[in-house]
């Protein structure tokens, strides 16, 4: 990221001039984007590079290479990530993400300087906040899935929720753009409603996951394919291929895994066209009231604590769902009093994630695989799409919609030896061969879903806090009960022993993969944006990330985030041009 | 995942930090640096290499010649040298005591008053088996005490539902006050956890320091899997 930092306007506290608020108002941008995860990183280069003026805000700080730890081993580590309490301490909802580690916590938002709220009985742990350039593609899970018009058509399907007011052919072209520079290796499978895409050849599967892919198309008809995931195996412009070193949260020296700090935003700031500004905490939209349109942002410097407002002829919000919606909800003025982009109320509401708290594992042959530390390790494992209430299938009577699984296999150490000295130090080396599997489903989109503002809770920044309400409704509690059960057939079909299935639904685990709160759609009194995530209320607002989504298909959402995106900034750029916007 | 309850944590089937033992919070970190068939390539063509060749020297524990505990007394850290070397032969010359007290100096309160009385309760053991403190027994001895404590049953019984014909994780908190089983569990996940992060132990486990290979680990099974 040299290029990228040399170019990155620092914030004010970097800076001499204190009175920065009035330089601020000196430039008006063309747009402002908020948020540089996948869908600002974006959005950033598609506008920059197209020649609008574009102003990055991040909430984080800058990324660099030599943040990067992924090489690093564990004795080189201050306290080994054994100390749980080192990470706890400042992260102790953000330590609950299994990637969060004494490597990279400091990536992620300090629980104590940001927190949010909830009901006691609707304990909701909002995970994966980060706060460095790049956002959650610092350290997502990679795996980049396409929708389906049986996705997007699901409510004509089973009356529950909205249909999306897009086919899959107005954003097929932008899953193609998308997939092509951001690189996702994978396998076609041909299936209707998983599409396939612009592969890269994908990563191989085991002995262990070729036995179970063979298994469970022959016994159950399901499909098991290498997981498609951004994760280069081929090089791609000054991207190596993977090198299969491991931990991808960790970072990566050379590119080889999707990160918009190093990919789209780099490409932003090197048109020159876009201004990133690190640690701008966005608090809300700032109007005009005489033409009702977007003027700026106002924004909390998060070092030296001074406002500051940032002007431009349109504003975009890309800072995660929850962070977009408490930004227009915090944005309310006379002539929106219920929040910017809310005159239906459905703002904040019909929120969604992806229910992750069932599956199973277990033991697989070793096929002669001795455990090692010393040998390559495969970022991604593989992955089985949605079988249940299939359009041409059989229907479940007890939920509707369906899931996925994300699985692996290890071969592992046996730590659970008994005994000590020379005999555990022999049977450590016994290999323990698992497969394991969790379902990723559908959370139906429900009004008492829903986040709010805190009205007596501000973070750090003086900023008022979400109030986030979210449980399972009944139709999540039995898709729950049927993925333990379905995880168990699959194990059991692909030859496994010792099955172990787990159904936890108490402890409201839920996927990094929040979407909905400021839907799409065409009729303005049931949505908030419009096909093309504009507010309805505010022609020059936009809302980029997974807000928008109607509903959230139980496949992974970020490629969907991605190439709705892209599609939503060449309307932008359209309107621009014919000055509407 | 079946794994027995170890003091203080709960293992957990969501993987949160919380929820993981000492061994597995181990096993989560050691599951990222390697995996299952050795087939290491290096290639100095690919950019990694470069880096590779760079990478900043260690800053973890302090290794000073003149070493002195920063949290536990000098008696205490001699009983857990002379358990740890027992426990994982290796452990003294890696330094096991010294990575342990030095996390302790961060760790919780609770987790230190969980480590000192294992260490106590253990030493105390040694003396009402064989009328000496742990840290002067032979080997042999120090064996004979670590058996005892190994072979005692946990006052603590894990429960298993049986739903669809699997095993459905619901283990039940641990109650009671713990037993020498406890603390010799106790003190043997830090122990494990100390030595196979250490350099000696990561290199017995078959590390060797390269993060740089040609593909992933493929099915060479041209029979193929049926």
């Amino acid at each position: 990221m040299g290029s990228t930092t040399t170019k990155v306007r620092q914030n004010a506290s970097t800076r001499k001039d204190t009175n920065s608020s009035m330089a601020d108002k000196k430039q008006i941008f063309d747009v402002i984007v908020v948020g540089s995860g996948a869908s600002g990183g974006w959005a950033c280069k598609r506008l920059a590079e197209a020649g609008l003026k574009v102003a990055l805000l991040e909430a984080g700080r800058p990324q660099s290479f030599k943040n990067f730890s992924e090489h690093k081993p564990l004795f080189d580590l201050k306290y080994r990530d054994l100390v749980k309490s080192t990470v706890t301490k400042t992260r102790p909802i953000q330590s609950g993400f299994d990637i969060c580690s004494e490597y990279n916590y400091t990536w992620f938002a300090n629980d104590l300087d940001e927190p949010y709220s909830t009901p006691d009985d609707k304990p909701y742990q909002w995970l994966g906040r980060l706060r460095m350039t790049g956002g959650r593609t610092n350290v997502w899970g990679r795996v980049s899935l396409r929708f389906s018009d049986f996705d997007f058509q699901a409510a004509s399907h089973d009356g529950q929720g909205e249909n999306w007011p897009i086919t899959y052919k107005d954003i097929e072209p932008y899953y193609d753009l998308v997939e092509e520079y951001v690189g996702i290796c994978g396998q076609a499978e041909g299936l209707s409603h998983l599409p396939d895409g612009k592969f890269q050849p994908p990563m191989a599967l085991t002995c262990q996951e070729t036995l179970l892919r063979n298994r469970a198309k022959e016994k159950l008809g399901w499909t098991v394919t290498p997981t498609r995931s951004a994760n280069l195996t081929r090089p791609l412009r000054d991207r190596a291929r993977c090198h299969y070193c491991g931990p991808c949260e960790r970072g990566c020296q050379s590119k080889s895994y999707f990160n918009s700090a190093f990919t789209t935003v780099a490409d932003a700031v090197k048109s020159g066209n876009c201004t990133l500004i690190s640690n701008a905490m966005a608090y809300k939209v700032l109007m005009d009231a005489n033409t009702n349109r977007a003027r700026g942002v106002h924004y909390v410097d998060r070092n030296t604590l001074q406002h500051h407002e940032i002007s431009a002829r349109a504003v975009v919000l890309c800072a995660q769902t929850q962070e977009s919606a408490r930004i227009l909800l915090n944005s309310a003025t006379t002539q929106h009093p219920a929040g910017l982009g809310n005159s239906s109320g459905a703002l904040g509401h019909y929120f969604t994630a992806h229910i992750r708290s069932a599956g199973g594992s277990g033991e697989m042959p070793a096929f002669d695989a001795k455990p090692t530390l010393g040998g390559p390790h495969r970022p991604v494992g593989f992955y089985v799409p949605r079988f249940r209430n299939l359009k041409d299938g059989p229907q479940s009577k007890d939920f509707v919609r369906g899931y996925g699984f994300e699985g692996d296999t290890q071969i592992d150490f046996n730590w659970q030896a008994d005994g000590f000295g020379e005999a555990y130090k022999k049977s450590l080396l016994e290999p323990k061969t698992q497969v394991g599997v969790t379902g990723f489903g559908e959370v139906l989109p429900r009004w008492d879903n829903f986040v709010e503002i805190d009205k007596n809770k501000v973070d750090k920044f003086g900023i008022p806090v979400l109030r986030i309400h979210m449980s399972n409704g009944p139709n999540e509690t039995a898709m729950l009960k049927d993925i333990a059960t379905s995880a168990g057939q699959l194990l059991e079909a692909g030859g496994a022993k010792n099955i172990t299935t787990y159904n936890d639904p108490p402890r409201g685990r839920w996927a990094v993969h929040e979407a909905g709160i400021a839907r799409m759609g065409n009729d303005v009194k049931k949505s908030v944006l419009t096909p093309f995530q504009q507010t309805h209320d505010v022609k020059n607002l936009f809302v980029m990330d997974a807000s928008g989504f109607p509903s959230n298909p139980c496949q992974n959402p970020t490629l969907t985030i991605m190439a709705l995106c892209v599609r939503s900034c060449d309307f932008l750029m359209d309107e621009m041009k014919k000055g509407n916007v | 995942m079946n794994s027995r309850s170890i003091l203080p944590i709960i293992s957990q089937p969501s993987k949160s930090l919380k929820g993981l033992t000492r061994r597995e919070v181990l096993q989560r970190s050691l599951v990222v640096m390697g995996a299952t068939f050795a087939t290491s390539l290096v290639a100095g063509a690919h950019p990694v290499v470069r880096h590779l060749s760079m990478l900043a020297s260690a800053q973890g524990v302090p290794d000073e010649a003149n070493w002195s505990p920063r949290f536990l007394n000098a008696g205490q850290n001699n009983v857990l040298v002379a358990i740890s070397d027992r426990m994982l032969p290796g452990a003294r010359a890696a330094h096991v005591n010294r990575t342990i007290d030095w996390v302790m100096t961060v760790e919780s309160d609770e987790n230190r008053k969980l480590l000192t009385r294992a260490l106590a309760s253990i030493d105390t053991q040694a003396v009402k088996q064989l009328h000496s403190g742990i840290a002067k027994l032979s080997p042999d001895q120090v064996d004979e005490v670590l058996s005892f404590c190994s072979e005692q049953e946990p006052p603590h019984a894990e429960h298993d539902d049986d739903s669809a014909g699997w095993k459905l994780n619901q283990r039940t908190p641990l109650t009671g006050a713990p037993n020498l089983r406890d603390h010799f569990e106790y003190l043997k996940g830090w122990i494990v956890a100390s030595y196979y992060s250490s350099e000696a132990g990561l290199r017995e486990l078959g590390w060797d320091g390269v993060n740089y290979y040609e593909s992933p680990a493929e099915c060479e099974h041209a029979e193929g899997h049926q």
